[in-house]
């Protein structure tokens, strides 16, 4: 049996606002393997974006156990969750963010070189290339973001992302921003490369559709992941 | 690529796109570094030319003197074995050729003279001493004289004068001495003789009674520690003092204390100067900091996108840092090179503006310290903002937060040693450097202290106001309501507006009222009003006569005023004999160095500030009373109620000090050093001493109307060296606008930079606002409303601050008196606070002109 991607184990996580304390997530218990591409959906403020944050080391804990790539993050301080990010995973974003002053390949090639594997300036930008390549924007290495439409930009995001074969990518509202087709288009590409390197999904989305096409779907209600076996047919 | 260069390369990629936001940055740091560049090579080269050309300045390295005779062959004798020696004897004398007459400073030199530099004369070729011309052909002395001699005597070169029964020859034409700066106040026009030719002629004296003949005797040192001349000349003087047995009579002095006065001024000016080079550079801080700010906010998602990505603190940290340093050593080259070079351009007018030498030149060490200030300053101010980059964390990316919000870093994170040991370490190299550069820790430390007192204050009383206004019941009327919770709201701009504001305006408020009272200073001692000639020992007809030849406007006198003058000395102060006091030195030796002129008056002269004590009434006839000059009543110690014994004619008057007061010599008010009461006097014979004032470009007819008029009598012309002592200290006094104005200009700019940097939030809140239905008015007056609070509550701090500290750096610093201007302070806040409101104005109804849509966008 392999090692699990992620592992979280009555994981809760509690949030202050001036004098308040919000639960937000609640004996959160599930698993997700190598490869499994997981939907997680619910209605705002159910708490997924905060699992998602609490899985990418973005945010504490309160208490209960969370191992990612095998890695217990629980009590890792700010700079050690952020050597664990680069070395196990990769985050695409909703609003790209995209660093505006970098072209495409630029901000590609930051991914590599914050991951300090050991390349040579011209590895990286070779990987670089390559990777927007596979997302067909080999036309587009150096154009400014502000250059690139919504569907550009998530692709840039999405080669950034996968261009140092993370363990596992978190994807955050990855089509929230994006025309149904570009959505569409953006979403068949990530699934297809996480498949070809075997990378582990945990997707936040409210799109049925697309959570139909994950592997699993789990559900988030008032901080509760409710973890179905199976993915029910739409 | 090494690790650390491929981090450097990132960030200096990063920049592209966003050197707008380092606008204010630049220009804050190259106005502060330009500043503290000129100010330290001005600074070095005075000092360089004090020392360099010390021995130009003075005609010697020592000059050791006296004024009651020559010093006899023991003396001189000794004054060799120090090194070479020249002889020059200050005194004047009335030059006549047939109608025509001409009031001569006589400089009697000898042979040696001058020890250092050149005679600038048309007739002494190749560097020739003076002494070749001044030789006795056939019972003629020879002489060099200011061209306007010849003219004014109406003879030609090689054309004979007299002064009383002694003939000379102009057989020079004299441009200029080489020692001219360090002879100070003289009166008369310039001549050079022989001493052997002044010892000819008895005829040659002082002007007024009481002041004497000055024998000079330069002295060049051989072997002379030129890197610690100063040290090492005071040393010489030492020697000198203790070989005569400290005569009270020799007198002794080097090549700084040769300038006298002017080099006091050169003092005030370059401290002053220094002053406001630290507070441009302080003020440009707050410029750095605040553009850094809105740096750092406006990167909030890059810099949570690079952490998100797995970039740690360190390398966020090392990412803004190498941009800053790129920006900042921008701002700094700029500012040193424009400092640099534009002093160059300036120092020779200055030279001539000062009288004193200053080639254009670059002075490496100040522009060094200049850049170690920019470097240090830019750190400094930048980091605790650099920290919150260090500190924001990755969730902002997927948390709605606003655009200013600090997400990072708390107040509590700011503790942490890796936070305030890096801002510690460099405010006190900051504190090293400037003390290295002014050499004045008292200055240093005292201004330091008041800064940190400063950012304290300010920085509490923002934090003060939030915490009172959440207190205050809401206002009835929506737009004051609105505006004052803005001011407290979390996420406010309100505490970092007020600390900028506050400091910004301290700062410019500090450095226009010490402009104000040193330009004060400097031309408190220019006199306007001052006589275009003085004579003395008139009788009462010829007292008369004056007046009368003033009625009539083709003479060309524009006033007379005459006033009685009686001689004696004084013998007792305060019961004790006048000799326990007379090595006081300075003004004491004068006034008991025997007859000295005084009067008596009802009123007041004009001009005059009682200092201590009052004036008697009009129709006073009680015991004698004198009224004494504050400098006179200092040499001798003395205060009101105070006695001095005098002896005039045989008579022996006793007289209480009634009042002291402060007065210009040089005025027609035609004041003395010691003033009785009415009746005091009554029954001396004594005479008259009378101003004349010439109407403007008629003093030369006046002169010889006078000298017809009273071939007896001396009229010493006063205007000339007067009109070039005020030239000079009225453009020392431009120069000390100039340099405010460029620190105001700073300071300005950096309030505007605040303004600038608070933009984005503004436009945010905008944009909310008129999705909700404002209008642009409501929103620019509910702005107004909420700057109009925060610039009133922050003007109130700083004007106490600015006064305070203004006073503490005129009294104790700068030694100067201190005036509060209530007009000037009013006008500086209101300016400043309206300027900063009107760009804060500006700014925002721009940002009320994006499209709301378009804003949306582009922060989803």
């Amino acid at each position: 049996m392999p090692t699990p991607v992620i592992e979280t184990e009555k994981t809760n996580l509690y949030l202050t606002t001036g004098k308040t304390q919000l639960h937000i997530l609640k004996d959160v218990t599930f698993t997700l393997n190598p490869g499994e591409v997981a939907a997680v959906v619910g209605p705002s403020g159910s708490g997924k974006t905060s699992l998602l944050m609490v899985l990418g080391g973005l945010e504490k804990a309160t208490s209960g156990r969370v191992i990612v790539g095998g890695k217990d993050i629980t009590d890792l301080n700010e700079d050690q969750l952020a050597v664990f990010r680069r070395e196990t995973l990769s985050i695409v974003f909703q609003s790209f963010h995209l660093i505006p002053s970098m072209t495409a390949l630029e901000n590609v090639s930051l991914a590599l070189e914050i991951a300090e594997a050991g390349d040579s300036f011209k590895q990286i930008r070779e990987k670089a290339t390559a990777a927007l390549e596979e997302v067909g924007l080999k036309d587009r290495l150096n154009h400014l973001p502000h250059a690139l439409s919504g569907g550009e930009q998530q692709r840039v995001g999405l080669a950034r992302a996968m261009v140092t074969n993370p363990k596992l990518l978190l994807a955050d509202e990855p089509t929230g921003n994006l025309d149904q087709d570009t959505g569409a288009r953006v979403i068949e590409m990530m699934f297809n490369l996480a498949r070809e390197k075997g990378t582990a999904i945990l997707l936040i989305t409210h799109d049925r559709n697309l959570a139909n096409q994950a592997d699993r779907l789990l559900t988030m209600e008032h901080g509760h992941l409710a973890v179905p076996a199976e993915v029910e047919p739409a | 690529m090494s690790r650390l260069q491929n981090w450097l390369r990132i960030a200096i990629l990063d920049l592209r796109g966003d050197l707008k936001h380092f606008g204010v940055l630049l220009a804050c740091l190259a106005l502060g570094t330009m500043t503290i560049a000129a100010v330290g090579s001005v600074g070095d080269a005075l000092q360089e030319a004090v020392v360099r050309d010390a021995g130009r300045l003075l005609g010697g390295d020592i000059e050791a003197s006296r004024s009651d005779r020559r010093a006899n062959p023991d003396e001189l004798a000794y004054l060799k074995t120090l090194g070479p020696v020249a002889e020059v004897d200050d005194s004047n004398g009335r030059a006549i050729a047939g109608d025509n007459t001409a009031f001569l400073d006589l400089a009697a030199v000898d042979t040696n003279y001058p020890l250092v530099g050149t005679v600038d004369s048309p007739q002494l070729k190749d560097g020739a001493k003076p002494g070749s011309l001044l030789d006795n052909r056939n019972g003629v002395w020879g002489a060099i004289v200011n061209p306007v001699v010849l003219d004014r005597l109406g003879i030609q070169l090689g054309g004979q004068f007299q002064i009383g029964d002694t003939v000379y020859e102009a057989r020079g034409l004299l441009n200029a001495l080489p020692d001219s700066a360090a002879r100070g106040f003289h009166l008369g026009l310039t001549a050079i003789i022989s001493v052997e030719a002044l010892a000819a002629t008895p005829d040659a004296r002082p002007p007024l009674p009481g002041l004497l003949t000055e024998y000079r005797y330069k002295i060049l040192l051989p072997n002379k520690d030129t890197d610690n001349a100063v040290a090492y000349m005071e040393g010489v003087q030492k020697q000198i003092a203790d070989h005569f047995g400290n005569d009270p009579n020799w007198e002794t002095r080097n090549p700084r204390e040769a300038a006298g006065n002017l080099a006091k001024f050169y003092d005030l000016f370059t401290q002053f100067l220094l002053i406001v080079g630290l507070s441009a550079l302080l003020v440009g801080g707050v410029g750095v900091s605040n553009a850094v700010s809105a740096y750092v906010n406006a990167r909030q998602r890059s810099i949570a996108t690079m952490r998100a990505m797995g970039a740690t603190s360190n390398r966020i940290l090392f990412h803004f840092l190498t941009q800053l340093a790129v920006m900042s050593a921008i701002g700094v080259g700029i500012g040193v090179v424009i400092g640099g070079t534009a002093t160059a351009f300036f120092l020779p007018i200055l030279g001539r503006i000062l009288n004193v030498d200053l080639p254009p030149s670059i002075h490496p060490y100040p522009l060094l310290t200049s850049i170690g200030f920019g470097m240090l300053v830019a750190f400094a101010f930048s980091f605790l903002p650099l920290a919150r980059a260090q500190e924001m964390k990755p969730a902002i990316l997927f948390r709605s937060v606003g655009v200013a919000v600090e997400t990072g870093a708390t107040r509590k994170g700011i503790w942490k040693p890796r936070n305030f040991v890096p801002l510690i370490v460099s405010a006190v190299l900051i504190f090293l450097l400037a003390w290295a550069t002014t050499k004045d820790i008292k200055l240093v430390g005292w201004y330091t202290f008041g800064v940190i007192l400063a950012f304290l204050l300010l920085r509490f009383a923002g934090l003060g106001l939030q915490a009172l206004l959440r207190r205050v019941p809401p206002a009835p009327n929506t737009e004051v309501r609105n505006a004052l919770k803005a001011v407290y709201r979390p996420g406010s701009p309100a505490p970092v507006v007020i600390l900028s504001l506050g400091l910004g305006l301290a700062m410019l408020l500090l450095i226009v009222l010490i402009d104000n009272n040193t330009r004060d200073q400097l031309q408190g001692q220019v006199t306007r009003d001052a006589p275009s000639f003085v004579a003395t020992d008139l009788f009462e007809d010829e007292a008369n006569q004056l007046n009368d030849l003033a009625k009539d406007p083709k003479n060309g006198i524009a006033e007379v005023n005459a006033v009685p003058m009686f001689r004696g000395k004084v013998t007792q102060i305060n019961g004790k004999p006048a000799e326990d006091f007379k090595n006081l030195g300075g003004e004491a030796s004068f006034l008991l160095g025997g007859d000295f002129p005084v009067t008596w008056t009802a009123v007041m002269p004009e001009g005059s500030t009682i200092v201590s004590g009052a004036w008697w009434p009009q129709d006073y006839s009680g015991e004698p009373e004198i009224s004494i000059r504050t400098t006179t009543a200092n040499a001798l110690g003395l205060k009101v109620g105070d006695t001095m014994t005098f002896d005039l004619y045989n008579q022996e008057i006793t007289a209480k000090i009634a009042n002291i007061r402060d007065f210009q010599f040089q005025s027609m008010a035609m004041n003395f050093l010691i003033t009785f009461s009415p009746h005091a006097l009554d029954g001396l014979p004594g005479n008259f001493m009378a101003g004349i004032k010439a109407a403007p470009d008629h003093e030369q007819g006046v002169e010889r109307l006078l000298a017809h008029t009273y071939p007896d009598l001396n009229f010493i012309p006063i205007g000339d060296a007067l009109n070039q002592a005020a030239s000079i200290l009225d453009q020392l006094s431009t120069a000390v606008n100039v340099v405010g104005a460029l620190a105001v200009i700073n300071g300005l700019l950096v309030l505007a930079g605040t303004m600038a940097a608070g933009r984005a939030q503004r436009e945010s809140d905008a944009v909310v606002n008129k999705v909700l239905g404002a209008t642009r008015g409501d929103v620019i007056r509910q702005f107004v409303l909420e700057y109009s609070l925060l610039g009133a509550f922050a003007a109130l701090i700083a004007a106490v601050l600015g006064v305070v500290g203004a006073w503490a750096i005129s009294v104790y610093a700068l030694q100067i008196p201190y005036d509060i201007d209530g007009v000037l302070i009013l006008l500086v806040i209101l300016i400043t606070v309206v300027l900063t409101i009107a760009t804060g104005a500006a700014t925002t109804w721009s940002a009320l002109s994006t499209k709301p849509a378009q804003f949306l966008r582009t922060e989803a």
